[in-house]
């Protein structure tokens, strides 16, 4: 065999322009294919950032029934947070912070001018705003949720559970005729927007709170949301020491499943421990989707590549008809004369594969040394993408593209063993 | 008999073994609903040592039975025995076989390999065996017989660098390394100058004395003819008569 791989690897340049053409399709095929990989990965990557590190956690804790009580008030699932409970779950292995939240909604009024005329109350919009919002210790939940805390578009976070500040959403901000935060933190306490909050029982408490900062969102869903201090809305809500949740961060989020089964095991039947797909198992189906449609965009390109290389197979055939007679003449069996075309076109396929994901490779690295900013679609935030190909990735694409081209080349190369050595030997 | 012969030869002949035995060989082509009968019963025999020159113009079927010998076509009808084993029924891979052990070829245009240098492209036929034989002793053969031939100055060249008469020196390599039976030459020196034609029929004339290579030649070149020790005449498809 080894004269037919010296032979398919040397026919390779003996038309270049023709070879260079098919190798230029498959070089160009395979880097684009590793750009748009590099960049969906980055995409996703960030995607699943501002899930795991902005919006969900890794993995959460509830009372039984909160995941199948979604519409309910939060409220009446609360627990008890306890310097035992968060020990119980940092003392399980891969746990690297948690953080207690109490999640509860409210109308956020802003207050009217005492000098204000009835007519000009009567002329002026409605200056109250719905808000859906977590109450947080900002020291605890900023290392679970680091990436919440990049969301801050002006001002700044509340320092202490006591203080009596509220951090929300852009959108919120607007309603409540907040136009910067500056001029808001100089403005008196009479001057506080106030929170309205039903309690456990339905019954309201307010409470004028600061706007000190403003949040920004990855996800454009997010835009009800703000944040407050924890004793400060435990306090307004008579729920002294309650929580709703904790959130927890682990070392990996490969290690989910692992950590929910021992805390579920740790905490007994009376706590549900869910992981962040479970909690949001739109963000899964959606980077599963994107999977997909990279699949399919995968399988066109290739295929197209594939017409490259089988086309410049069968030119390869046609103009070595003679040759083949010879080497039929001089006793090949037809098994060599395929095995001849196909690595012929396999060592293509290889080779233009190992260029074209080399240059792709190159390209991303640079991309990723500089980063992408581009802005979220539907949020105020910026994301800087950072595009990177798994060795997976990588590995699979040269295989694919190897074996394809093989693959491809064997309709070529059986014509050509197919042939009549007479006939072929009198081709011109 | 059914050539120009010498008594002598045919009395060399007659004591030596055929190389080939052609009996009653009939070859139609089916062209459209036109049938072509290209050989209309040939019979011929070969024998070892012999240098024979096949004559008749084209359309003689003088190609066709050449091709049939060469186990390169199957006949239609009737029987071939090559080295005493009939070979008139086999199928691809088995007349590979055939062809390779026991058929050299030179061909006009001498076909070599474009990619493979001279020692490369004398191998080839031993390195396409199902059973290859010791590499190292290969490429002591294929030195051995690129010092007969005369190219031993040149066995790194390509195809492309060498004349017309060193590429026929490297098919002529080619069509030896093997140990072959029967030779068969289509017009080898067709596309060589006379001096060049002289010294590579002077070479094969050799190669057969000292290896009584059996030689098998079609050809139009009169020098050919005249060293040619025999002369078979081929018209209409069939074997002229003396």
């Amino acid at each position: 065999m080894s004269p037919l791989i010296l032979m398919s690897f040397r026919n390779l340049s003996r038309n270049r322009r023709r070879t260079l053409l098919a190798l230029g399709a498959v070089v160009f095929g395979l880097c684009s294919l590793s750009l748009i990989r590099g960049f969906v990965n980055s995409v996703e990557q960030a995607q699943l950032a501002s899930t795991l590190f902005g919006t969900t956690g890794m993995v959460q804790v509830h009372r039984s029934g909160y995941l199948k009580n979604v519409l309910s008030n939060p409220l009446d699932l609360a627990f008890s947070d306890s310097e035992e409970m968060r020990q119980k779950i940092m003392s399980v292995p891969h746990v690297l912070a948690v953080s207690p939240r109490l999640q509860f909604s409210g109308s956020l009024s802003a207050a009217e001018p005492i000098s204000a005329g009835v007519e000009s109350l009567q002329n002026s919009e409605p200056r109250t705003t719905f808000i859906a919002a977590n109450a947080v210790d900002p020291k605890l939940d900023r290392k679970v949720m680091p990436q919440l805390y990049e969301w801050l578009l002006a001002g700044r976070f509340f320092g202490d559970t006591n203080s009596m500040a509220l951090v929300v959403h852009t959108d919120i901000a607007a309603p409540l005729g907040i136009e910067s935060v500056e001029k808001n933190l100089s403005q008196s306490k009479e001057e506080w927007p106030v929170l309205l909050t039903p309690d456990k029982d339905g019954a309201l408490s307010g409470e004028a709170l600061q706007v000190v900062g403003l949040l920004g969102s990855a996800v454009p869903t997010d835009k009800r949301f703000a944040l407050a201090p924890l004793n400060t809305i435990q306090k307004i809500l008579k729920m002294d020491g309650q929580i709703t949740e904790y959130l927890v961060r682990l070392d990996d989020v490969k290690n989910a499943p692992k950590v929910q089964q021992q805390l579920a095991q740790l905490l007994g039947p009376s706590f549900e421990v869910s992981r962040w797909d479970e909690v949001a198992p739109f963000i899964k189906d959606l980077l599963e989707n994107v999977d997909k449609v990279f699949g399919f965009i995968t399988i066109v390109f290739l295929l197209v590549i594939m017409l490259g290389v089988v086309n410049s197979m069968f030119m390869n055939v046609l103009e070595r008809v003679r040759e083949i007679g010879t080497m039929m003449a001089l006793g090949i069996r037809r098994g060599n004369i395929l095995a001849l075309f196909v690595m012929e076109g396999a060592f293509l396929g290889a080779l233009g594969a190992f260029l074209g994901l080399l240059l792709g490779f190159i390209i991303v690295s640079v991309a990723a040394r500089f980063g992408i900013r581009i802005p979220a679609p539907g949020s105020s935030i910026k994301f800087v993408l950072y595009p990177f190909l798994t060795p997976s990735f990588i590995i699979q694409s040269f295989v694919l593209t190897s074996l394809g081209a093989a693959a491809v080349s064997f309709w070529p190369a059986y014509r050509a063993s197919r042939m009549r050595p007479v006939e072929a030997l009198a081709a011109v | 008999m059914t050539s120009m012969e010498s008594t002598e030869q045919r009395e060399i002949r007659q004591d030596r073994k055929n190389i080939i035995e052609i009996r009653d060989l009939k070859k139609i082509y089916h062209l459209g609903k036109t049938t072509v009968e290209a050989l209309r019963g040939v019979d011929l025999s070969v024998a070892e040592g012999e240098f024979t020159v096949v004559l008749g113009p084209s359309g003689s079927g003088k190609t066709t039975l050449l091709n049939i010998i060469g186990c390169l076509d199957r006949a239609t009808s009737g029987r071939y025995l090559l080295d005493g084993v009939d070979v008139s029924n086999r199928d691809f891979n088995d007349l590979a076989e055939v062809r390779n052990y026991k058929i050299g070829f030179i061909f006009q245009n001498f076909n070599l390999i474009p990619v493979l240098n001279v020692i490369e492209n004398i191998e080839f036929p031993c390195l396409v065996r199902e059973k290859h034989e010791d590499r190292a002793k290969l490429r002591e053969r294929v030195r051995s017989v690129c010092a007969e031939v005369g190219l031993e100055r040149f066995i790194h060249h390509k195809p492309d660098e060498l004349s017309g008469g060193q590429r026929q020196r490297v098919a002529i390599a080619r069509a030896l390394i093997t140990q072959p039976r029967l030779v068969l030459a289509d017009e080898p020196t067709a596309n060589l100058d006379s001096k060049t034609s002289d010294q590579i029929l002077e070479l094969m004339l050799n190669l057969n004395r000292e290896h009584a290579t059996t030689f098998l030649f079609a050809t139009h070149d009169p020098r050919v003819m005249e060293l040619a020790r025999r002369t078979v005449r081929i018209k209409d498809g069939t074997v002229v008569p003396d």
